[in-house]
């Protein structure tokens, strides 16, 4: 990130617009724009727009036409600031603690809850800050610094900044130390040291009450200059070089102001400390701590020993975000857990999250496909030189089947012609061996008159009318069952029928026996037979 | 405000999500099928060779009923003879009379009938059969040699009728009915497979 360690840290407070440039904890330039002229609580109104101007000349100083992140604090009339003291584990007190904030109608309400620390009185007791501002502020505060081109990154009212920071230097030192953070309309009290808390409490009074006395006495003056004076003259108790009208009625108005604060302080410890917890020192810190003469004067109206803290006298910018006011804590703890966060903010980082989660789901996604595609095409590269190993081999078997294919298509051909002939003809056998058969059969004592062969599809008869001769009539029977024998043995006759025989008187002293036969004969195979039964039974067979 | 960050989100949301299934569907899925299709095609090739070289009996036998099927198909083709016509098929009768001494005494065409393929079996070349009545006469010998030639050197050849009657010591008349089968003009068993053949590795 761009903008991880550095980001600008501006506070809007009544009369008051002030911005740092902070970089890796330190603040690096400060500028104040004083706004005078222009109503508090109507600009609060108005969503903050006269404050435009002021914020976008800051933003526009500072950032260089950069988007920084911004973070706010801003002075509140509505914030609420409570400190609890809850018994059980840490993550109960906050439950407990926000638990307790949303009971009741808290609609409109944003709470933010910090468990600041055990109070060091027993382990299980914990101090649970928590600040409750409306909602409606937060979204004009958002909306207030992304008008103006800046980027909200927190936002914190003053009188959490004052408590936390009040809390923060009472855990840092070792002794049980008290700590006053004066700041412009909010100051806070916190008791205790490193090993924890006692007391934070925050009232509404800054010394911006007493800026107020310096404004009604010097009518006419601006805010810097009222600031300016405060911070030069104090309070002017001990002071004889000052004009002594003016100082009597500085006092006159100003004793009041100091005495309701040192009323505050005092009633705070005595009712938030049993006495032998009591501090002996009180330690003023924040702006205000600056104030001459006005530690003096709480030292003497809390009858404590009131000093300005270390921090704040050495540090050497006096200014709003000097080191150990509340501002200079906002700016050191912009990311903390107690920051309020607008809902507008919130969706803004959510949608972020989400933009950037999408946009790296897409290049996931698109990785992943492209893993995938990669994968998928290496696999094919790999499957390639194996088809070529092989091609040889299928063109082979491509070869073999084209020709079973050509074998089965002239098997088809042929066996439908042979079907077709088949179907049409009748049974067959050669006349030729029939003739065979009758030349060898017939003898000498024998004669054929007349032969009638019959083909058709079922049968193939032969019809002889014949006659026979011997010397004698035994001769002449003889020789007829000869002939019939003849037949009866030939391999292509399947029966014989008989006819009549006549038995004709002897003629030139022979006998003569004339009869009639059928004879029924095979068939026999063609040789075409075969291609038909192949389309008979199917090609499948072949 | 919050609704239309949801709404644009949303929309991107939708269209990275569609981009990146819309790449998955379009690129990635029919390589993934491609893939599959060339594994499946890879085994089965595969198989197919194994199954081709463990088979060598198979194959010679395959080869064997190859060459029975063709010189069974062309002694068909042979046996159906290519003249056109009852005329052709006469003078070829009488030709071989005309080899041993037989007289014919009368010829008559009956006539040719195209033989129909049953409706089971495809379409097959034209086949014709065509029927003579002769009555012819000759020695017995001869009679005898003029029928075999007559069905064993014209074709395929049919003698569904005959009637042999001697007269005098050795001559007899004959009467046959002959059935001659004959493929029709320019039809091919064998020839047009070769053709259909040869015309597809051209």
């Amino acid at each position: 990130m761009i903008f991880g360690n550095q980001r600008l840290v501006v506070s809007l407070l009544p009369g008051r617009l002030c911005a740092a440039w902070w970089r890796s904890g330190k603040v690096i330039r400060e500028e104040v724009v004083f706004l005078d002229g222009i109503d508090w609580e109507n600009a609060w109104r108005e969503g903050l727009m006269p404050f435009d101007s002021a914020l976008r000349q800051l933003l526009s100083r500072f950032k260089n036409g950069r988007r920084v992140p911004v973070s706010v604090l801003y002075s509140s009339s509505a914030a609420n600031v409570n400190c609890y003291q809850i018994k059980g584990e840490k993550r109960d007190a906050r439950a407990a603690v926000l638990a307790k904030l949303n009971d009741g109608d808290t609609s409109g309400v944003m709470h933010s809850v910090e468990v600041i620390s055990a109070t060091g009185q027993s382990e299980k007791e914990w101090s649970v800050l928590a600040i409750s501002e409306r909602e409606e502020i937060m979204n004009k505060v958002y909306a207030w610094v992304a008008r103006c081109g800046g980027q909200l990154s927190s936002v914190l009212p003053l009188q959490g900044a004052v408590a936390l920071a009040a809390a923060e230097s009472a855990l840092s030192s070792d002794e049980s130390r008290a700590y006053c953070m004066v700041g412009q309309e909010w100051s806070a009290v916190a008791c205790g040291n490193k090993d924890g808390l006692q007391l934070v409490r925050v009232f509404e009074l800054g010394y911006r009450a007493m800026a107020s006395v310096y404004q009604r006495v010097e009518d006419g003056s601006t805010h810097a200059s009222i600031e300016k004076r405060l911070l030069e003259l104090g309070l002017p108790y001990h002071n004889t070089e000052i004009d002594p009208e003016l100082r009597t009625t500085l006092l006159a108005q100003l004793s009041p102001i100091v005495q309701r604060f040192c009323v505050e302080v005092k009633q705070t410890l005595r009712f938030g400390i049993s006495a032998e917890l009591m501090p002996s020192e009180l330690y003023l810190a924040g702006r205000g701590a600056l104030i001459p003469e006005f530690a003096r004067a709480v030292a003497e109206g809390v009858d404590l020993h009131a000093k300005v803290s270390p921090r704040m006298e050495l540090d050497p910018n006096s200014g709003v975000f000097a080191s150990g006011t509340a501002h200079r804590w906002f700016a050191d703890h912009h990311g903390c857990g107690s920051v309020l966060r607008p809902t507008p903010m919130l969706v803004q980082k959510s949608a972020g999250r989400l933009r950037v989660a999408t946009v790296c789901g897409f290049v996931l996604g698109a990785l992943a496909v492209a893993g995938e595609y990669g994968y998928i095409k290496a696999k094919q590269a790999e499957l390639k030189p194996q088809f070529e190993a092989i091609s040889v081999q299928v063109a082979q078997i491509v070869r073999e089947r084209d020709t079973l294919n050509a074998a089965q298509e002239l098997a088809h051909t042929a066996g439908v012609c042979s079907l077709v002939i088949d179907d049409a003809r009748a049974k067959y056998l050669p006349v030729g061996v029939v003739m065979e058969m009758l030349s060898e059969n017939t003898r000498d004592n024998a004669r054929l008159e007349n032969i009638e062969l019959r083909m058709n599809q079922s049968t193939i008869e032969m019809r002889l009318k014949a006659l026979v001769v011997g010397e004698t009539d035994e001769s002449a029977g003889a020789a007829y069952r000869e002939f019939v024998n003849s037949f009866e043995s030939n391999e292509f006759v399947s029966g014989i029928e008989m006819g009549a025989v006549d038995l004709e008187s002897p003629f030139q002293g022979k006998f003569t026996r004339r009869f009639t036969m059928v004879i029924r004969l095979d068939e026999q195979v063609s040789g075409y037979e075969t291609l038909a039964e192949y389309v008979r039974v199917g090609e499948d067979d072949l | 405000m919050n609704e239309s960050i949801v709404k644009q989100l949303g929309f991107r949301l939708f269209l990275a999500a569609a981009a990146v299934g819309g790449l998955w569907i379009g690129l990635v899925k029919p390589a993934q099928a491609d893939l599959a299709s060339d594994q499946r095609r890879l085994a089965l090739q595969q198989q197919e060779i194994m199954a081709f070289e463990s088979d060598d009996s198979g194959a010679s036998m395959l080869v064997e009923t190859i060459g029975r099927i063709r010189s069974e198909s062309e002694l068909l083709e042979s046996g159906l003879t290519r003249q056109s016509g009852a005329s052709a098929g006469m003078a070829q009768i009488e030709k071989a009379a005309s080899k041993f001494d037989i007289r014919v005494r009368r010829s008559d065409p009956g006539g040719s009938v195209e033989l129909k393929a049953p409706d089971s079996v495809a379409e097959a070349p034209l086949i014709y059969a065509d029927s003579y009545t002769i009555d012819f006469s000759g020695t017995f010998r001869d009679v005898t040699f003029f029928l075999n030639e007559l069905q064993t050197e014209n074709g395929l050849v049919d003698i569904p009728f005959f009637r042999l009657t001697p007269v005098g010591s050795n001559r007899v008349v004959s009467s046959m009915e002959v059935v001659q089968y004959r493929l029709g003009k320019g039809e091919s068993i064998v020839g047009s497979v070769s053709d259909e053949k040869d015309q597809d590795e051209n």
